[in-house]
């Protein structure tokens, strides 16, 4: 099989696939990598090469431990600095660019080792110096492996599976449930029905026992009902339903009970809320051709914005926070053999997986720790990066932070269980791959070092670092701005500056707990499941949680008052309060983002849009208009049409997916929005009484049908300046109410004359300025308006005929009402002021509306008018 | 994606390898029974041959128990001295004792006091007649011609040493002072102490800075072998109340023609070798001591290196004190010269020492041979050390170091010149039968100097208790941190860290302890406990330039009393400071040194590196002149000064007997007039260099000049042409009275130490000119890390150059490294 991918074998290591490259950068890059690819370097072996390289860090000690005077320091670090940031705008010299921030990064900690510890200062410094330290020296570990984790990202390309379909592997899927809706497990199990591939069996693991309750207790009766909602949905839907009378392990177990139950040959796992791609068995069955081939997983994504996206209000304003692992970290550990199951999305071999003994029950990230088994054993594991499921991230903070929290405890558990560095059978690099994935999670305490540390000095005078000043900048300026240009040119699509550490501060206090609890007693801890689909009204501020971030905020704000009475007392210390203050300022922008982040933001759609583009047709009035959705979700869709369409209430709506799906159903349009690009954006609201056919059929559309997700290819790059902004604004925005966007209503703008038939059989004319299909404007004099006012409060109905001049006959007769709202505000922003009764006895703009029940028998009609009113038909904003 | 094993490679090779090592153990038993077959076949040969050899060996075995003669029924003793002490050198003079508080350096180790009244003392030689001594203070480096007393509070101690012939029979000190016109004569007083007893207080109650004087009797019973003399003063001001620690006119001058006088007989030494070096060598003394060489009547390579090595063990002996060493032709001159002659040593086989007949000798002499006490001769590889007297009446000491061969000169030499072997030898006469050959210390282990390692402790430098410093004035805690002459530090990884404990008491804003490098403050803390505290520590930086081979490191404790007042200078005796032993030093230090530099030459590097001195040769020309001879003694002298071992190994060579080898392996002095000089190639002119052309001539480059006449003695160093890691020293002068030049620059400390460059040029009138005529080599020796670490902290410029450089062939090598292990990974 062996299809290479289409990638340029010339391309360089250690980089994201060049998109943004220039000419002079690209030259650069070549000639290096033509100039190692010639003799001698290209008759080395690869244990040769292993050992050159080591050889060459040996050679750059010296490097990292000359010693020059403090202003030759601030030169190189000046030209050091800036050659990096230069550098990080070429994604293909990010080698060259790590390579400079390790040289930088051990400099600069020789540096703080040899010179910086606080340690005859007293025990107290000593104790604040070597936490800082521990803490940078953390830092400097999980920079070094996720420089080595992700030295070169591989793009796979799905394999061709054989023609006939009866050489194709059996595919179980498994879609473990335990108490989800009912509904969002049917979305998962129809997403599941119709994926593309001949040869697979649908099971739905349920482990929502009722008797899991005492008899009597009313949840009980509600998962016998539920339970029997997903047995008719099994039957319905074609899938099988397994049970079982017991809850060991959890989800762990529910797989492992099910897979002695079934007999395909792979086992596509997912989520309830991952509704699989219609192509996901086809793009990753390939794979499974080599029989090493333990897993193949595909990201996870989620279509509803994560917690801190929500509360944070950046919502498609940056990527979500499990971009980065899906993007380039699953894709630098597969490029050393070492990607690792994540749960769900993931096609497994059951026999190598039975080989094991089933998934791993032993901690509560069972998927990590299966995946390191199979890794010992020497088994082999892809990473398939396109995204082929949609889920559900967690919508509150609150079960954020307990799905971190297991994962947390989940990796110490391994690391202290079954410690990867020290695992027989894995590879160097699996090591650190694995390694770096269970020592990430130990980021809490780290964390909260850096927020103390500057805290420590400004109010309590305890001193960590000592002789802190531009002397320690000069060696750690470069060091902190080349990781972080290294980390900017790997990561600008998925992760932007500076939110990882707004994520690490707010879960920081979090997974400090579990992971130090995890380290002495790795037993403890259950799976919980993480709950999600829920939704939020108000906006809410978890006070309890939130404690131990609120102390720290309020003792970095704090701090900051100690800043002047330490620059009067001593003046001499100004170095090191300079750069404790730029360091407790920094802190403190971090701090308000995270603490925001405990602040709930209220949903304000019910369901989530996707940003699909899908064909769609629009027929009312027996017309039909061409439009491709902007965003859909299951209760309504935006509509992008060419040209500015007048549109009628209510029409029927018919979206096709990217395959085969299409779904027909009713809709009324909510906003139009006539762009200046010549085109109207619509809004439309599906009908509220759906079948559950058109229901099936919409998810299908939204959810399965899909070629690419429109999450694939990231659109947004990282500006750190703006992202910075971004966290330290988010106050302003947070407090500020989020307003649905208005409404422009497209009318003709006509000058023709409508009479107005009085109930006493009177008729009075006016100045008809404007007309849609909903209704129209009348220009009237003020005592017309007066008893138009009178009309609407006691019969709000009147008769109108619509003229195109004056002394010409009647286009047609009409009812309409007059809403009595606008008089209200007619009354309330035009106050009759003596400068303005002039104009107010002019003319004053009255709104009339077709009533809706009427809109059957008069729609057509008042199509018709709008036609012989303006042949040009050029609707345009009015009023 | 699967990593290659080499281990794993090589282990199979290896076992590929095996079969073809069945057949060994075969194969070693052959080889085994081969060579003893050839053993046996030559034992037999040789055993031949060499019967006679091992016959007169194995008897020699038995002989070696010596009987020996019959000792003296009385114990032999040295005449005391029938002459007055004769008019010393007068720079040398009493130095102050360091402070009392502080390490306190034996007492002996002073200088010498000069005569003034000498001339008047020199009486005529009479038997038992007492002899006066007058030692002025003025000729200490340090007291020069002030010796002032200041502040409320004064001391200050001067040293001095009893010669061990003297039997004093009075002593009286005699101070000269004047002082300060603001003092309350009441209540302002001097007081004299000697050893601690207070000896006699005087009033300061001059008027109008006349000078006083003051006659302090000194009891002989006070008088130690080595003394000290203490002037206090006490100073009250007249006119205030209270007196200021800081008030300037308290002030006392002791002038510096105060003077100890000494009234003594002179008595006489056992001649017994276990009080050696006295009576030959006396290192008490207060004057010069003198020793005169009997020169063989052949001078070969022997007698050189032999005289070498006792001039030089002379050396280490006198430390600082002056020694004059001087050739006699024969024992029986002049009665006038002969106290100059001081004591007489005499090296060499009888053969070679015709003297030696004339003596009074426990052995007998027969022919050339010693005899043991059963009249056999002694075998020529015993040495024969015999402590006697010649002179008309017997009072010159004569030491004989002796034997039938000259390997046995030269083992009774070297029982001499080794310290272990010098402590157990006794009685007047000791035949040396084996020598331990002691091994030579490393390079780097330099005693009096920083001892080897990174890691050191204050023990590690010789202070091995806690010190406490007490008062407000206490003065600095010193430490001796002389770096080797050989090294370079890194100019920031060396860190001091002082553990120090201090007391209640003191003002916590006003106290401070300090750090100071030969008087640079290195760094500071305040001492900010007002109730004392215990175990602090403080790090500094020592900045690896300024640590030189002469440095001296101050811990200062600058305490201060909590209500200070003018008045509380007297209240400080509770503010104490200690600093403890485990006061620690991390020091980055690596051999790096430039050659040729005559500025090492003043600690005795590169000769005394290894310090028995065993990789120097003096190199002579055939029969040397007593010129040459006496710069020879002089060199061994000044090497055995400047070095310190359990052992002398110096060699000397005429210029006949020195071997390529010799020639390329050691460092090589080589003396003599420029005529007779021994390395004539040394002295060629090149382009750069200065040298010496033919009689009355000089090059210099292009320049060419004769001068008339050139009493010039010229030093010079140069890189060994023979190996460039040696270097060769050239002593030379263009006739006779350079080379006394040159002797006399070697002997005397004042001139010595000013050398510098690569060429010295020494006029007769004690000028000096310093010349650099050659690019010096620097020599370190670096591993390739510190070599490239200090090439960038020299050119730092290049630094972010080659970080880019090392990240771009990085970037390249692991570009290389994706490009292998890709195909494993997508192909699957």
């Amino acid at each position: 099989m062996a299809r290479r991918p289409r990638r340029n074998r010339n391309q360089s290591p250690f980089s994201a696939p060049a998109t943004t490259a220039t000419p002079q950068a690209d030259s650069l890059a070549i000639g290096i990598e033509r100039l190692f690819s010639t003799p001698p370097f290209n008759r080395l072996s690869l244990a040769q090469v292993v050992g050159l390289m080591l050889l060459l860090v040996l050679i750059n000690i010296p490097l990292v431990v000359a010693s020059v005077q403090i202003w030759q320091q601030g030169i190189i670090a000046l030209v050091v600095t800036l050659l990096g940031l230069w550098l990080s705008r070429f994604e293909r010299l990010r080698g060259l660019l790590v390579w400079l921030s390790l040289l930088v990064t051990f400099r600069y900690l020789y540096y703080r080792t040899v010179y910086t510890l606080n340690l005859d200062s007293g025990p107290v410094d000593a104790v604040a110096s070597l936490l800082l330290y521990l803490a940078e020296v953390y830092a400097v570990v999980t920079l070094l492996v996720s420089y080595f984790q992700n030295a070169y990202l591989l793009e796979r390309q799905s394999p061709p599976l054989p023609d006939n379909p009866a050489d194709l592997p059996k595919v179980d899927v498994y879609i473990p449930t335990y108490d989800e809706d009912v509904n969002i497990v049917r979305e998962t199990a129809l997403g599941a029905m119709a994926l593309d591939y001949p040869r697979k069996q649908v099971y739905v693991l349920d482990d929502g026992r009722p008797d899991r309750y005492a008899k009597g207790d009313a949840r009980r009766t509600l998962a016998q009902q539920r339970r029997e909602q997903l047995r008719q949905l099994c039957q319905e839907l074609g899938c099988t339903l397994i049970t079982r009378n017991n809850n060991e392990h959890a989800k762990a177990g529910n797989i492992n009970q099910a897979m002695a139950k079934t007999d395909g040959n792979l086992i596509l796992i997912l989520d309830c809320d991952h509704i699989p791609a219609r192509n996901l068995l086809k793009d990753t069955v390939g794979f499974f051709q080599d029989r090493l081939v333990f897993m193949v997983q595909t990201p996870h994504w989620f279509y509803n914005p994560d917690p801190f996206e929500r509360n944070l209000l950046a919502a498609g304003q940056v990527p979500p926070a499990n971009e980065l692992f899906y993007k380039v970290i699953q894709k630098g550990n597969d490029f050393w053999n070492s990607a690792f199951f994540c749960g769900s999305a993931a096609v497994v071999r059951r026999s190598l997986l039975q080989e094991i003994g089933g998934i791993a029950v032993e901690t509560v990230t069972e998927d990590c720790h299966t995946s390191l088994r199979l890794h010992k054993r020497g088994y082999r594991s892809v990473y398939y990066g396109k995204t082929m499921v949609a889920g559900l991230a967690p919508d509150s903070f609150a079960s954020l932070v307990g799905q971190q929290v297991r994962w947390a405890r989940g990796m110490a558990q391994i690391l202290r269980l079954e410690n990867p560095l020290f695992a027989k059978g894995l590879s160097l690099p699996q090591r650190i791959c694995y390694f770096s994935a269970t020592f990430h999670f130990f980021y809490g305490i780290p964390r909260i070092v850096y927020a103390v540390a500057p805290v420590l000095f400004l109010l309590f005078g305890i001193n960590p670092i000592r002789g802190l000043g531009l002397e320690t900048a000069a060696f750690a300026v470069p060091h902190l701005l080349l990781s972080t240009a290294a980390s900017f040119s790997a990561y600008k699509r998925v992760r932007f500056s500076f939110w990882s550490e707004v994520y690490e501060f707010a879960l920081a206090f979090y997974t400090a707990w579990v992971t130090s609890l995890a380290l002495f007693n790795p037993k403890a801890g259950s799976f919980n499941v993480t709950a999600k689909g829920g939704s939020l009204k108000q906006r809410l501020f978890d006070w309890q949680s939130s404690r131990p971030l609120l102390l720290l905020t309020g003792l970095s704000l704090l701090s900051l008052f100690a800043i002047p009475f330490w620059l009067i007392l001593s003046p001499d210390a100004w170095q090191a309060v300079l750069l404790n203050t730029i360091w407790n300022v920094y802190n403190l922008s971090l701090l308000s983002g995270a603490l925001l982040v405990n602040l709930e933001q209220p949903q304000v759609r019910r369901a989530h849009r996707l940003a699909r583009e899908l064909n769609t047709l629009i027929h009312a009035e027996g017309r039909s208009w061409v439009g491709k959705t902007v965003n859909i979700s299951k209760l309504g869709a935006l509509v992008k049409l060419e040209g500015w369409q007048v549109l009628p209430q209510q029409v029927e709506l018919e979206i096709f997916g990217d395959y085969s799906a299409r779904v027909s159903l009713k809709a009324s349009v909510v906003r139009v929005e006539p762009r200046p690009d010549d085109n109207t954006d619509v809004s439309f609201n599906f009908a509220p009484d759906l079948s559950q056919l058109q229901q099936d059929n919409l998810a299908l559309v939204i959810y399965s049908d899909v070629r690419q997700w429109y999450s694939q290819e990231p659109k947004r790059l990282d500006n750190p300046l703006h992202s910075f902004w971004m966290i330290a604004s988010t106050l302003i925005r947070a407090i500020r109410d989020p307003q649905p966007a208005d409404s422009h209503r497209l009318r003709l703008s006509v000058d023709a004359v409508a009479h107005l038939h009085w109930p006493d059989g009177n008729s009075t004319p006016a100045r008809l300025t404007a007309i849609d299909l909903n209704g129209l404007r009348l220009e009237l004099p003020p005592d017309i308006v007066r008893r138009l006012e009178l009309q609407s409060r006691t019969r709000p109905i009147l008769e109108l005929s619509i003229h195109k001049r004056a002394e010409e006959s009647a286009l047609g007769r009409f009812i309409v009402s007059i809403p009595a709202s606008q008089f209200h505000q007619v009354r309330s922003t035009a106050r009759p002021e003596s400068s303005n009764l002039v104009t107010l006895r002019q003319a004053i703009g009255v709104e009339l509306e077709f009533p809706t029940r009427l809109q059957p028998r008069q729609g057509s009609h008042i199509q018709t008018v709008l036609y012989q009113l303006d042949q040009n038909y050029s609707p345009q904003v009015v009023g | 994606m699967s990593f290659p094993r080499p281990h794993l490679r090589l282990a199979r090779w290896l076992r590929a390898q095996q079969p073809r090592f069945r057949f060994r153990p075969l194969l070693i038993w052959g080889c085994l029974l081969l060579c003893s077959a050839l053993a046996v076949v030559s034992v037999t040969q040789a055993s031949a041959q060499n019967l006679d050899r091992s016959l007169e060996q194995r008897e020699n075995q038995i002989i070696r128990q010596f009987s020996l003669p019959r000792p003296p029924s009385r114990p032999p003793v040295a005449p005391a001295r029938r002459f007055a002490p004769p008019p010393v050198n007068p720079r040398a003079a009493p130095r102050p004792a360091e402070p009392k508080s502080t390490a306190r350096q034996p007492a002996s180790a002073q200088t010498p006091a000069s005569a003034k009244a000498s001339v008047s003392a020199q009486a005529k030689p009479k038997p038992n007649s007492s002899f006066t001594q007058v030692v002025q203070f003025n000729r200490s480096p340090v007291v020069g011609n002030r010796l002032r007393l200041e502040g409320p509070f004064a001391e200050t101690r001067l040293a001095f040493t009893r010669p061990a012939d003297w039997n004093v029979k009075s002593a009286e000190a005699v101070i000269r002072f004047r002082h300060s016109t603001a003092l309350d004569s009441s209540e302002s007083n001097l007081t004299v102490r000697v050893n601690d007893t207070s000896l006699g207080s005087f009033p300061l109650n001059l008027r109008d800075t006349n000078i006083g004087e003051a006659r302090v009797p000194v009891p002989a019973g006070v008088l130690q072998d080595a003394n000290e003399i203490a002037i206090i003063a006490q100073h009250k001001n007249a006119t205030q109340n209270c007196t200021s620690a800081d008030d300037l006119t308290l002030w006392t001058e002791v002038l510096p023609d105060s003077q100890l006088v000494f009234q003594y007989e002179a008595q006489p030494l056992a001649l017994d070798f276990g009080r050696y070096p006295r009576p030959f060598f006396d290192p008490l003394n207060l004057g010069t001591s003198h020793l005169s060489y009997r020169v063989p009547t052949t001078l070969d390579g022997d007698w050189l290196t032999a005289a070498a090595r006792f001039s030089a063990h002379l050396g280490r002996l006198a430390e600082f004190r002056p020694l004059d060493q001087s050739l006699i032709r024969s024992l029986s001159p002049l009665q006038s010269r002969l106290q100059q002659w001081g004591s007489i040593v005499i090296i060499g086989t009888p053969a070679n020492q015709p003297d030696l007949k004339n003596l009074d000798l426990p052995f007998k002499l027969v022919g050339d041979q010693f005899l043991d006490g059963n009249g056999r001769a002694l075998p020529p590889d015993v040495g024969v050390l015999v402590a006697t007297t010649t002179g008309a009446e017997q009072y010159l000491p004569v030491l004989v170091a002796s034997g039938n061969g000259p390997q046995g000169v030269a083992k009774a030499v070297q029982a001499l010149v080794q310290s272990p072997d010098r402590a157990i030898t006794t009685g007047e006469a000791v035949l040396i039968d084996r020598v331990d050959n002691i091994p030579t210390p490393s390079e780097q282990a330099w005693p009096g100097y920083l001892p080897p390692g990174n890691s050191l402790t204050l023990a590690d430098l010789g202070i091995r208790r806690d010190v406490s410093l007490r008062g407000s004035n206490a003065p600095p805690l010193a430490i001796n941190f002389r770096a080797l002459p050989s090294e370079a530090f890194d100019p920031r990884h060396n860190t001091l860290t002082v553990r120090y404990s201090y007391g209640a008491q003191l003002d916590p804003r006003r106290s401070t302890i300090e750090v100071l490098l030969d008087g640079v403050s290195l760094g500071s803390r305040s001492l900010d406990s007002p109730t004392g505290d215990s175990r602090r520590s403080l790090s500094v930086t020592l900045p690896g330039n300024l640590i030189q081979p002469d440095s001296q490191l101050q811990i200062a404790l600058r305490m201060r009393p909590q209500s200070a007042t003018a008045c509380t200078a007297s209240a400080d005796q509770q503010l104490v400071g200690t600093i403890h032993t485990d006061t620690s030093f991390e020091l980055s230090r690596y051999e790096s040194f430039e050659l040729p530099d005559l500025a090492l030459l003043r600690h005795g590097f590169p000769f005394a590196a290894p310090q028995d001195l065993s990789r120097t040769t003096l190199v002579l020309p055939e029969s040397p002149s007593d010129a040459e001879l006496e710069l020879l003694l002089a060199s061994a002298e000044r090497l055995g000064r400047l070095s310190q071992a359990a052992s002398v190994k110096l060699n000397a060579q005429t210029q006949n007997s020195l071997t390529p080898q010799i020639q390329a392996a050691q460092h090589l002095i080589a003396l003599g007039s420029r005529a007779r000089f021994p390395l004539p190639e040394a002295l060629k002119a090149n382009a750069s260099s200065f040298d010496l052309g033919s009689s009355l001539s000089r090059l210099r480059g292009e320049t060419r000049l004769q001068t008339l006449p050139d009493r010039q003695g010229v030093i010079a160093e140069a890189l060994s042409p023979w190996n460039r890691e040696r270097v060769l020293l050239t002593l030379t002068a263009q006739n006779e009275q350079g080379l006394r030049q040159v002797r006399e620059f070697l002997r005397r400390d004042n001139r010595f130490f000013q050398v510098q460059g690569d060429t010295v040029l020494i006029d007769v009138d004690d000028q000096i000119k310093i010349l650099n005529r050659q690019t010096p080599r620097r020599i370190e020796r670096l591993n390739w890390a510190q070599q490239f670490t200090r090439f960038l902290a020299q050119n730092w410029y290049l630094l972010p150059f080659i970080t880019v450089l090392s990240a771009l062939l990085l970037f390249g090598i692991s570009h290389a490294f994706v490009q292998r292990a890709l195909p494993g990974r997508e192909s699957l």
